[in-house]
């Protein structure tokens, strides 16, 4: 296999699939970048068994072939050559000789069978969203799913293919996020698929502006074709959680706050709450909202009042200070609107207008404030 | 007030060899060693002096020291009577200081800082301690009085048994100084190889050697132990109402015969997870960290820990995680001796006084199990451990 490319031409393609290099693995071929080079396109790709990405490059050549090269060495000394023309020749000893303007360098690689093939699948679904819509909705609800490693089927962002609707939802068990697009051409229902954050952060790293994406789904994967790219994600099995059934109808005190003011004097006062708990309060009352915190431990308490409009039923409700800011933090809008129920009910968040075809809405669970 | 603390530190002698001697005086004078059945899989838990000239020691397997010492008395551990005669020694010494830090059945430290102006007052408290001990127990015991507990507990190994040894600050360099290094706690065989290396051979070589030095060599130890050898030790003793700063909560157990038995694992991880759930939540704790350690029957131990973004306290959960953990590194087959289960970077105020979370949940009802393990504990404390016990145990009890 025998090649020209420009360093700056194979850098931002490389890097782009050296993040999926797993850092630690047991199956060391795992470490590897594999590069294939037909028709002159040189073809890279990388994976962790559950996410693979592929993309390529045109190059120059005279003799096709493949090789796998380790990840973080070619890694490594392409992010520092400056803008040279390589000339990459690889034996078939799978050794990989580089020369530039400036050096030589020699890699020894794997033979590139060695490398696992990209997952062949039976396509049984594609869909075409635009790269914009996909973008938007997977930043909203990616924050909400869950990290704990325990429950695997919340550890992903749930895409769901309802007729004409696209929706992301993602929870922990604490708070949920449910992102709706009415405006993705669907024919029919087809159903929910649990995906990997890894995947979907791949995608959002690498994609550019406009665009269309094309979502393909068979038993076991999704893929992502967008822009050069190819994302595999390896669907996360277990069943999703009945979503629907959590989210309260009938929550009939709305509060409509500014969303920075909101935000800053939570972050004020989270500093006065229990590094654990991070508890904070927030007592509704007619057209204003008092957020307070107390740490007994540290004999520390904040305590601000905000005016909203407000003028359901006088309560108070202890919250999980994160989990408010990240909902404040993942709605754009100007003002904030909340549906409280009661006390210790799921209380909802929406942005004060929503989008043209678009349906926004987070959940997030209190705190019991009296045992 | 922050006059220079003194501490002593009593060991009782063969606790549970001199009680045996004591209430079966023909014992007296001759071998006695007190564990576990001789034929068994025991350990010596305290052998008579007279025994420890047979080369008995205790920790040692019922088999060798039935060999080393064919003609001792061996007698099976009573720990009913030895907690008894425990709680009356620890009567006596609360006579002598409200700071009363017992920190085994036979061992206590006493901050004495109060009660004693000089040297003269130490002996005098310290023999009177003793002389009560032996009019009112019939035992003897041996006491060291220091500025900090270890050492304290080094004066009392100075000299044993019915000993009493008193060490000035003054005295540090003459007395404590020459003693080899493995006097001082936490040097174990590696410790003291990396040190002998470097010429280290005293307990005075450490207290003047460069503390970056052992740092380098041993790690974060190597400041703590050169703290340690300047006199630097802990001296604080805590009374019985004062609680020690919990970081973890743990528990193991060493199998009646060792096993490769899987349903036999999994159940002792099971009962382990029961205890030291029970105990978590006993003072409303709750951590992130979960280690399982596990020996086997060749003696190589292992363990494994891993630390999680949520917090356990609950006996399935526990249980769930350390199999997890137990058989990402158990060699199946081989045969386990010894398996523990421990929880640590616990924090308080994540539980109600119910055993629930706080922060409610969205999909699980997690009242019921929190009320289930309130009702499961609440019998336990009422009627026993026993009371109530999963089914599961039927089949191996």
């Amino acid at each position: 296999m025998r090649f020209s490319v420009k360093s700056s031409d194979l850098r931002n393609v490389l890097l782009s699939v050296i993040n999926v290099v797993p850092a630690k693995t047991t199956l060391p071929i795992l470490g590897n970048v594999l590069l294939s080079l037909k028709d002159n396109k040189l073809c890279l790709s990388a994976t962790d068994l559950e996410v693979t990405i592929r993309t390529f490059v045109e190059v120059k050549t005279d003799k096709e072939g493949g090789v796998a090269l380790p990840g973080k060495i070619i890694g490594d000394i392409i992010r520092q050559l400056p803008d040279v023309t390589l000339d990459i020749t690889v034996d078939e000893n799978y050794r990989a000789n580089i020369k530039t303007d400036i050096g030589e360098y020699v890699i020894s690689g794997e033979n590139e069978s060695e490398f696992p093939s990209v997952p062949k699948a039976d396509i049984k679904h594609e869909i075409d969203v635009e790269s914009d819509v996909l973008e938007r909705i997977i930043s909203k609800a990616l924050f909400a799913i869950s990290m704990d490693g325990v429950k695997s089927s919340i550890m992903g962002v749930y895409l769901q293919f309802l007729k004409n609707e696209f929706r992301a939802v993602s929870t922990d068990g604490h708070r949920l996020v449910r992102v709706i697009n009415k405006n993705v051409k669907i024919k029919e229902d087809i159903g929910g698929y649990i995906t990997s954050p890894k995947a979907l952060g791949q995608f959002l790293k690498n994609r550019s502006e406009g665009g269309t994406v094309k979502l393909s789904i068979s038993d076991n994967y999704l893929m992502f074709n967008f822009d050069n790219f190819v994302v595999y994600s390896r669907l996360i099995e277990g069943m999703y959680p009945d979503y629907e059934k959590v989210i309260p109808k009938d929550n009939k005190n709305r509060l409509m706050v500014d969303r920075n003011m909101m935000e800053s004097s939570v972050k004020r006062i989270l500093v006065f709450a229990n590094k654990v708990t991070q508890q904070i309060k927030l007592k509704l009352s007619e057209n204003s909202v008092e957020i307070s915190s107390e740490d007994v431990d540290y004999g520390k308490e904040g305590r601000e009042k905000i005016t909203a409009d407000y003028n359901g039923e006088e309560m108070t409700i202890g919250y999980n200070a994160g989990y408010l800011l990240d909902i404040l933090g993942h709605i754009d809008t100007e003002k904030v609107v909340f549906d409280f129920g009661s006390s210790t009910s799921a209380g909802l968040a929406y942005p004060s207008e929503q989008r043209e075809n678009e349906d926004i809405l987070m959940l997030v669970m209190p705190i019991k404030l009296i045992d | 007030m922050n006059k220079k603390k003194r501490i002593m530190h009593v060991d009782m002698d063969a606790f549970f060899a001199s009680i045996e001697q004591r209430d079966q005086p023909l014992l007296k004078g001759k071998p006695v060693i007190v564990g576990g059945e001789p034929g068994g899989r025991g350990v010596a838990a305290t052998c008579s002096y007279e025994a420890r000239k047979f080369g008995v020691k205790s920790g040692m397997p019922i088999a060798l020291a039935v060999k080393k010492c064919p003609d001792g008395t061996f007698i099976r551990t009573n720990g009913k009577k030895y907690m008894y005669a425990s709680m009356r020694v620890i009567e006596i010494l609360n006579r002598y200081s409200p700071k009363v830090e017992p920190t085994s059945i036979d061992e206590a430290y006493l901050d004495v800082t109060g009660s004693v102006k000089d040297r003269e007052d130490e002996r005098k408290i310290g023999e009177s301690l003793k002389r009560e001990i032996r009019r009112e127990l019939e035992l003897t015991c041996s006491v060291g009085i220091a500025s900090n507990r270890i050492f304290a507990k080094i004066a009392t190994n100075m000299k044993k048994p019915d000993g009493l040894t008193i060490i000035a600050d003054e005295e540090l360099e003459k007395k404590i100084y020459p003693l080899p290094i493995s006097e001082l706690i936490g040097i174990g065989k590696k410790s003291e190889g990396i040190l002998k290396n470097l010429g280290i051979k005293t307990i005075g070589d450490i207290a003047v050697y460069p503390e970056n030095e052992l740092e380098r060599v041993l790690g974060v130890n190597g400041p703590l132990l050169s703290k340690l050898a300047r006199g630097e030790g802990s001296d604080r003793v805590l009374a019985f109402d004062e609680e020690e700063e919990v970081k973890s909560i743990g528990s193991e157990h060493t199998l009646e015969r060792d096993t490769c038995d899987e349903n036999i694992i999994n159940m002792i991880l099971l009962k382990l997870s029961e205890k030291v759930g029970r105990r978590l939540r006993e003072s409303r704790f709750a951590g992130r960290t979960v280690a399982v350690k596990f020996r086997y029957s060749d003696f190589s131990s292992f363990s494994k820990r891993c630390t999680y973004p949520f917090f356990v306290w609950e006996d399935n959960k526990i249980y769930s995680i350390s199999k997890k953990l137990f058989y990402s590194v158990y060699k199946r087959t081989k045969k386990i001796r010894l398996l523990g289960i421990t929880v640590s970077g616990v924090v308080k105020s994540y539980l109600n006084t119910n055993n629930n979370k706080i922060q409610t949940e969205l999909f699980t009802n997690c009242n019921k199990s929190g009320k289930l393990l309130k009702t499961i504990d609440l019998l336990k404390d009422i009627h026993g451990e026993m009371a109530i016990a999963r089914a599961a145990y039927l089949k191996i009890l």
